[in-house]
């Protein structure tokens, strides 16, 4: 515990040296009266002053949360000897994705008997989306006459001390998602998607003439009175495929309200999970100034892990031109749908899309609006540049349209469920061309 | 808290005024000159929430007044004022409103209620404490023959206490190294992303 003296002691005695010398060097006595109450506080409280013994833990209630969720701050308080006044700074050791939740004060002030037990339970609001490790929480202890500060840090609980991960997560908060983009291709294992090609299952496909082995029960009565001879019907089985989330991670468009990796981080969170408990295997590529992945592979540990990597996921600078030949062969199943999510700043992002999609993969794009954090700068040159930076971004829109490539732009202020109905109207609409 | 600073403010202008309204000529103007500063210190300091400014508000407004006594001493009169204690505890009055109100203001919580009382009955106390003790003081300093050898000794008595004084603000400053009081001061982040 350090001790150090708050600007009382220092004004208060120089005010009393000053008042006592003038005293002594003008002759007059009413001086030094008026030195008498500082003096009076300094005496009693330099004798009343005695260092504060108590020991102080530190814990989380929770240690995963959604973003805007709220959890709670334990502090567990035990004095030794009495503290008469106790600040514990939360400011301080918060990190920046939870904050205080509303109303409460980023200093608490306590007080606490001799003996006294007392725990304390602060509301904190999870405002980002993050991994975090707490801070250290410092706690100031002062004196009854605000003379001397004894500060100290708040000793964490053993199993947060111990932690060597950071100690929160915060998982981004889930998009309602009621449709999802639909792969051309699907795999051989059983899942959710109703596969394009014929054979065992619920969805109709087709009629054709009964063959040695059909089922009797699979014939269509109305159809075969119809045609005169006897018919099947067919079926579309159900069939799980293979979804990669691509981020573009290169660069990021961001004010105080938030950013483009936000809305990434959000959409690729919520994707991976619906597309997960519709069986199908999703894996993760984030694609930047450092490459990041995840095998595509499915269930609900998947689930966790994709987040663990969104939650590592920020952008880093490069100069490097990377492209996908860095991307290793085997995060790129055959037949995979390729979900880009990208704020289409960066060439390299945006070409790495191009090439996948030249490479033959079914390429969908959810193009995050770099819009809402970024302002032109109030001249005329500024709005020639804000106009044209807005039409490079509907030229790239058009490359991708005219390569067979559905864009959707999302800003976050609508459901991402909005931007998904368009490409799947882009699908529904688009004329197929095989190269 | 608002209330604590305008009742800060309150007393400062009433300081302020008293040693004005005592002396005459040139010297009211500079008086009131200096009590002005003192005022809009003292309000920079409670609007910023700065503990460490609400000091010198205090030092410019006994500054005031000590120049006040020292007029009035030059104009031929006696002891300047029975008021002087009252004037004085006024100042640690105004100093301990202003501290709370500029620390209050740097985002501390409420008080436990326990806190918060035994505060006022400390300072009021140490108030009236300093009252009587510099009543006495000064009717001490009265009664006290200043002549002679007895006076010699007593003035010497006052210098070799003045600098005890001195040397005990100087031993505490170097040993507390002028450490501050500022809430709020974001010392780093605990983690990132």
């Amino acid at each position: 515990m350090r001790r150090t003296a708050t600007p009382r002691l220092g004004a208060y005695a120089a005010l009393v040296a000053a008042a006592l010398f003038g005293a002594v060097a003008l002759r007059r006595p009413e001086l030094a009266a008026l030195a008498v109450p500082f003096a009076l506080w300094l005496a009693v409280g330099l004798a009343a002053a005695s260092t504060p013994r108590y020991a102080a833990t530190v814990a989380l209630d929770q240690d995963r949360a959604v973003e805007g969720e709220g959890m709670q701050l334990v502090l567990e308080l035990h004095a030794v000897t009495r503290v008469e006044r106790l600040e514990v700074l939360l400011a301080v050791a918060l990190p920046s994705g939870l904050v205080p939740a509303a109303g409460q004060p980023p200093v608490l002030v306590l007080a606490l008997a001799t003996g006294e037990r007392r725990i304390v339970q602060v509301p904190l609001r999870c405002q980002r989306w993050g991994a975090f490790k707490l801070g250290e929480i410092w706690l100031r202890a002062q004196d009854r006459f605000g003379l001397f500060v004894w500060k100290r840090q708040a000793d964490p609980e053993p199993a947060l001390a111990a932690a060597p991960a950071p100690a929160v997560r915060v998982y981004p908060r889930p998009e309602t998602l009621r449709a999802l983009i639909r792969p051309a291709q699907t795999r051989q294992q059983a899942g959710d998607q109703v596969a394009r090609r014929l054979g065992d299952g619920v969805e109709f496909g087709d009629l054709r003439p009964l063959a040695p082995g059909d089922h009797v029960r699979r014939i269509n009565w109305r159809a075969s009175a119809r045609r005169g001879e006897p018919y099947v019907n067919q079926y579309h089985p159900e069939r799980n495929a293979d979804v990669v989330l691509f981020l573009d991670t290169f660069t990021e468009a961001r004010d105080q309200r938030g950013g483009t990796l936000d809305l990434t981080v959000r959409a690729a969170a919520s994707l991976a999970g619906h597309y997960l408990t519709r069986k199908d295997r999703v894996g993760v590529i984030g694609f930047g100034g450092s490459l990041r992945w995840l095998q595509p592979a499915s269930g609900l540990g998947q689930l966790y892990r994709i987040v663990d990597v969104l939650l590592a996921t920020e952008p880093v600078f490069s100069y490097a031109d990377k492209s996908v030949a860095t991307i290793p062969r085997r995060l790129l199943p055959a037949g995979a749908l390729i979900l880009g999510i990208t704020p289409l700043i960066d060439e390299r992002g945006v070409r790495a899309l191009l090439d996948l999609r030249g490479r033959g993969y079914e390429v969908a794009i959810l193009a995050l609006s770099a819009s809402p954090f970024t302002v032109a700068t109030p001249d005329e040159l500024g709005g020639l540049a804000w106009r044209l930076w807005l039409l490079q971004r509907e030229a790239t829109r058009a490359r991708y349209t005219r390569l067979g490539v559905p864009v959707a732009e999302w800003d976050g202020t609508r459901p991402v469920e909005a931007a998904l109905e368009e490409v799947r109207t882009f699908q529904r609409t688009a004329r197929r061309v095989h190269a | 808290m608002e209330l604590e600073a305008a009742v800060a403010v309150l007393l400062a202008v009433v300081l302020a005024a008293t040693p004005v309204l005592t002396v005459t000529g040139r010297l009211r103007t500079t008086l009131a000159a200096l009590g002005v500063v003192a005022i809009l210190l003292l309000a920079a300091s409670l609007a910023a929430g700065r503990v460490a400014l609400a000091g010198w508000p205090a030092a410019l407004l006994m500054a005031e007044e000590a120049a006040a006594i020292v007029a009035h001493r030059q104009a031929g009169a006696g002891l300047a004022s029975a008021a002087v204690p009252l004037y004085a505890a006024g100042l640690l009055l105004a100093a301990e409103l202003a501290d709370h109100a500029a620390w209050r203001r740097g985002g501390a919580g409420p008080e436990p209620p326990r806190v918060a009382w035994r505060r006022v009955t400390d300072t009021g106390a140490l108030a009236l404490a300093s009252v009587a003790l510099g009543s006495g003081c000064l009717l001490l300093a009265a009664a006290v023959p200043t002549g002679g050898a007895a006076g010699t000794w007593l003035r010497v008595a006052a210098v070799v206490a003045a600098v005890a004084t001195v040397a005990v603000v100087v031993a505490l400053t170097l040993a507390c190294g002028g450490a501050g009081h500022r809430i709020g001061v974001r010392d780093g982040d605990g983690g990132g992303r």
